[in-house]
């Protein structure tokens, strides 16, 4: 009995440890691709720099938070052998690698959009650079599932989740971004 | 010397190099005059369509374009290959950097006399400025090769490459762009040392315009 009790306390220790892990690892992601954000909105002050520094993690945060789960019922629909702890693993290692590509990328960034004469260019370059972090995001995501052992019905469930993040991500940043929104065309 | 031997002839040693600590320093001291030296001759050869001064403009220009271009795809260039498993130090990964633009740099370097030469020709602006642009896609694609030589034959190779090098391509077209005019535009009876404020469609419209 006393066996059972260390090591269910070991066991809770552990899951507390590994939520905390990803909560840091989805915040440190959230915290890198600000830098991102605020280098493209340089072309327009200091308040839009600001806008965009809190308008591209919040497109992930949302796409994240609405999406993840729709991907662990779709997991569980169809019985694959994943649960839902790897699912909020493999997410926030999609949220900590798209963060660091975007923080990477953003002094690229800030040199194509506030040198462009035209600011649609400057929005079109905003878009690449958050679609290539984006899609490293994806990709790591995917690989930290094992995408190749998952079969052809994971595939699926995944290449949905994928769509539905992505077009929710796009739909936030259209409405929070005034450099890719109705502002900048 | 040894070193600049090794960047032109074997990109892979090169780059086995710069993962040396104790050679970092070193390289990047070297990387920096090639680049300098390299840009600053084909810089020469460009300006001479309008001789002085833009000809030592156009010399401080195109390195200064490259450095740019460097210093702002950089971390690009580390955050893309960690994304791809390659987990490189920071120092590391300069250091290729670095040693692409100065194999870059020598290539231009090598196509400086060719252009030259065009102008001493007599060789119209269009022609001249088409000329300079293959040479710096030559020069950019053998200095890709160094980070084609970094990369190596893991996994991820093509995707880490596709994302650099369209990084790379759009960052060093508009630094380009940026610190124009190089050759000096015709139409200018002085030519300025830059051309902002001017409207001429970003660098896809300056390079499309048949002038």
């Amino acid at each position: 009995m006393h066996v059972d009790i260390a090591s269910a306390g070991m066991a809770s220790a552990r899951v507390t440890n590994d939520f905390r892990h990803i909560v840091q690892q989805a915040l440190a992601g959230l915290a890198l691709s600000a830098s991102f954000g605020l280098a493209i909105g340089a072309r327009y002050g200091v308040a839009a720099m600001a806008v965009h520094a809190a308008g591209v993690p919040l497109g992930f945060a949302v796409a994240a938070g609405l999406a993840a789960p729709a991907l662990c019922i779709g997991v569980a629909h169809f019985d694959l052998p994943i649960d839902a702890q790897a699912v909020a693993r493999a997410v926030t290692r999609g949220l900590w690698v798209a963060g660091r590509a975007l923080a990477g990328l953003a002094p690229a960034a800030l040199l194509l959009t506030v040198t462009p004469e035209s600011p649609v260019s400057s929005a079109i370059f905003a878009a690449l650079g958050l679609a290539l972090g984006s899609g490293l995001g994806v990709r790591a995501m995917a690989q930290s599932l094992r995408l190749d052992e998952g079969g052809l019905r994971f595939v699926a469930v995944l290449t949905a989740f994928v769509l539905l993040a992505s077009l929710m991500t796009f739909r936030v940043w259209w409405w929070v971004l005034p450099m890719l929104g109705r502002g900048a065309l | 010397m040894t070193y600049v031997a090794t960047l032109l002839r074997s990109p892979a040693r090169a780059v086995q190099m710069c993962f040396a600590p104790d050679q970092q320093t070193s390289i990047a001291r070297i990387c920096l005059l090639l680049i300098a030296f390299g840009g600053g001759v084909f810089g020469l050869a460009v300006g001479s369509f309008r001789g002085s001064p833009q000809l030592f403009f156009a010399a401080l220009k195109i390195p200064a374009a490259t450095l740019l271009t460097l210093a702002t795809a950089g971390p690009a260039f580390f955050a893309i290959a960690t994304a791809f498993g390659r987990h490189w130090d920071l120092r590391s990964a300069f250091a290729i950097m670095l040693s692409a633009g100065a194999r870059s740099s020598l290539v231009l370097f090598a196509l400086a006399p060719a252009l030259a030469l065009a102008v001493d020709f007599g060789e119209g602006y269009a022609l001249v400025r088409f000329g300079a642009v293959v040479a710096y896609g030559l020069g950019g694609l053998s200095g890709l090769s160094v980070i084609v030589a970094a990369l190596g034959p893991a996994p991820g190779r093509a995707g880490a490459l596709l994302a650099f090098a369209g990084v790379f391509l759009v960052v060093g077209a508009q630094s380009a762009w940026l610190l124009r005019p190089y050759i000096g535009d015709p139409r200018d009876a002085t030519v300025p040392l830059f051309a902002h404020g001017r409207m001429e469609g970003g660098m896809v419209g300056a390079l499309w315009s048949r002038r």
